[in-house]
């Protein structure tokens, strides 16, 4: 354990260093919030109520949409699949180390970092507009804390996946932008998945991308009963078990592929 | 007069050089390309999806209608995309070769650098989203054509061709600003994502945002003034804003180039 958390450290300090890149970053998301918020201004000048949400829901939504953008974000699969297409994960392989937890290690340095980040814009938000943010009771927050772990988690084992079919085809940048914005858009980014039309909100419900932006910030605008929450937890657990074994299958028979092209 | 003819018939004998270059080079990754231009396509859908699931609680937004709005993108879309194919990836290597230095090769061709770092290689991964951007600019034109005064489709062209230069000279100016600063890619990346404020109508903003979006950083003139123009909803005087402005943008880029040059320090020396 002690050498993973030796990377995780490395990786920490790496990402603290280029904090002006991750500040800069976050200057980007709120453009885009500034723009659905007005948006969204302009629409509740003509009516109080978007599809059950009030204004300050709606606003509540899309601050947690930018807070949480880092459980959907993040480059691990671009980096793996670089790894792989030039041969350099041989080396990987032979050193006496998982894989896995060493990637592992090294996204969550990298999420961490952002998520001090974040939780200070949360600080800007409730300080400048108390009246429209607010925060939910300790359980509440606790458990939303819990299903953001869980979204990590998936978020890293989807990587993987994009990543494994790296050792098939040669450059996986030219599906993984297309694979994010079709993810992104059903985890909740642009807009809340109830307010979709049914035939969208079917798919949005049924893949697994909600529960890391959309389930969670549904829990903390406490929109949703104890029932709902449970089948949520099973689902995603479901989800988590299936991704699991889909990583492992994909990246057993892509070993066994794989020719270190290169070296 | 003649000396300045033959250097333009120079320079577009580069250009279609370069465009040949280019073309060879993407028939190599034919299959790469295509999906490549997948994702704005996948973007775009998003993009009407969310007016759609706005307009179904909501007749107007800042007074326009769903149609008008969907044209609106689709203007967006057509200019966003001709400026990506033409020099935005370019003005993004420049950045990247600032940090290298690898702008020094650049400089030792017998050839304008601002050119060469401008127009170098033309991006055909975006032919595809182009004609599909040019597909929703054409649907939802039929669906608001009856709305268009016909005699306004001159200065219409004339503002998309503002549209054009007031968006190079503004992507170049930051780009321009990686000469000082070393790594102006933040620069770029805010600029690109600003120009979220170009998809909707203006009217939504405070009037403050407006004036800056027009005056200061004149993001509006890529598509929401061209759009507004041909739907009668602003005036002629919009019109003859928009070369004051590209002058203006043009002066600005050429003296903050030349002074850039001037205190270029090479990475790699």
């Amino acid at each position: 354990m002690r050498k993973y958390w030796a990377i995780f450290k490395a990786n920490w300090q790496a990402s603290v260093e280029y904090r002006s890149e991750f500040i800069a970053h976050i200057i980007r998301g709120l453009i885009t919030f500034v723009v659905l918020f007005f948006i969204f201004k302009a629409v509740f000048l003509q009516t109080n109520n978007f599809a059950g949400y009030t204004f300050s829901s709606i606003f509540t939504y899309l601050v947690m949409v930018r807070i949480l953008h880092f459980s959907t974000r993040g480059n691990t699969a671009r980096l793996i699949a670089d790894e792989i297409r030039q041969g350099i994960i041989s080396f990987s392989f032979l050193k006496p180390i998982n894989y896995f937890k060493y990637q592992f290690s090294l996204f969550l340095a990298d999420r961490l970092f952002e998520i001090f980040l974040r939780i200070f814009l949360i600080l800007l938000f409730l300080f400048l507009f108390p009246s429209y943010f607010s925060f939910p009771s300790l359980p509440v927050l606790l458990l939303f804390f819990l299903f953001l772990l869980g979204a990590l988690v998936f978020n890293f084992l989807f990587n993987l996946l994009l990543a494994g079919s790296a050792f098939w085809v040669t450059d996986i940048r030219l599906f993984s932008t297309f694979v994010g914005l079709t993810t992104g858009f059903f985890a909740g980014e642009l807009i809340p998945l109830d307010t979709l039309p049914p035939i969208l909100k079917k798919i949005g419900f049924f893949l697994p991308f909600q529960y890391t932006l959309f389930f969670p910030i549904k829990i903390y605008q406490e929109s949703l009963g104890y029932k709902e929450i449970l089948r949520g937890i099973l689902v995603f657990l479901l989800w988590l078990g299936l991704i699991i074994w889909l990583v492992r299958f994909l990246w057993q028979k892509g070993v066994k592929r794989y020719e270190a092209v290169g070296q | 007069m003649k000396q300045l003819v033959n250097r333009i018939k120079y320079y577009l004998r580069v250009y279609f050089f370069l465009v040949k270059f280019n073309v060879m080079d993407i028939l190599i990754y034919r299959a790469n390309a295509l999906v490549m231009g997948l994702a704005p396509v996948v973007w775009l859908t998003t993009m009407l999806i969310f007016l759609a699931t706005i307009f179904s609680q909501v007749k107007t937004l800042g007074g326009w209608n769903f149609w008008e709005i969907v044209f609106l993108t689709g203007v967006h879309e057509v200019i966003f995309l001709l400026t990506w194919a033409t020099f935005l990836t370019n003005l993004r290597k420049f950045v990247e070769e600032i940090k290298t230095g690898r702008f020094d090769q650049i400089l030792l061709k017998p050839i304008s650098s601002r050119f060469l770092v401008s127009f170098r290689n033309l991006d055909f991964t975006s032919v595809g989203s182009l004609l599909n951007a040019f597909f929703v600019f054409c649907f939802s034109l039929g669906k608001i054509i009856e709305k268009i005064d016909f005699l306004k489709i001159p200065g219409f062209l004339i503002f998309l061709l503002v549209a054009y230069f007031v968006c190079y000279f503004i992507y170049f100016i930051f780009a321009s600003l990686s000469l000082f600063f070393i790594n102006s890619k933040t620069f770029i990346d805010w600029v690109f994502d600003a120009t979220d404020f170009d998809r909707y109508p203006a009217e939504i903003y405070t009037p403050s945002l407006r004036i800056f979006l027009t005056f200061f950083l004149p993001i509006l003139f890529f598509a929401y003034y061209p759009t507004a123009y041909l739907l009668g909803k602003i005036g002629e005087e919009y019109l003859l804003i928009g070369p004051f402005l590209v002058i203006g943008l043009g002066l600005i880029s050429h003296f903050l180039w030349h002074f850039g040059l001037q205190h270029y320090q090479s990475a790699s020396s």
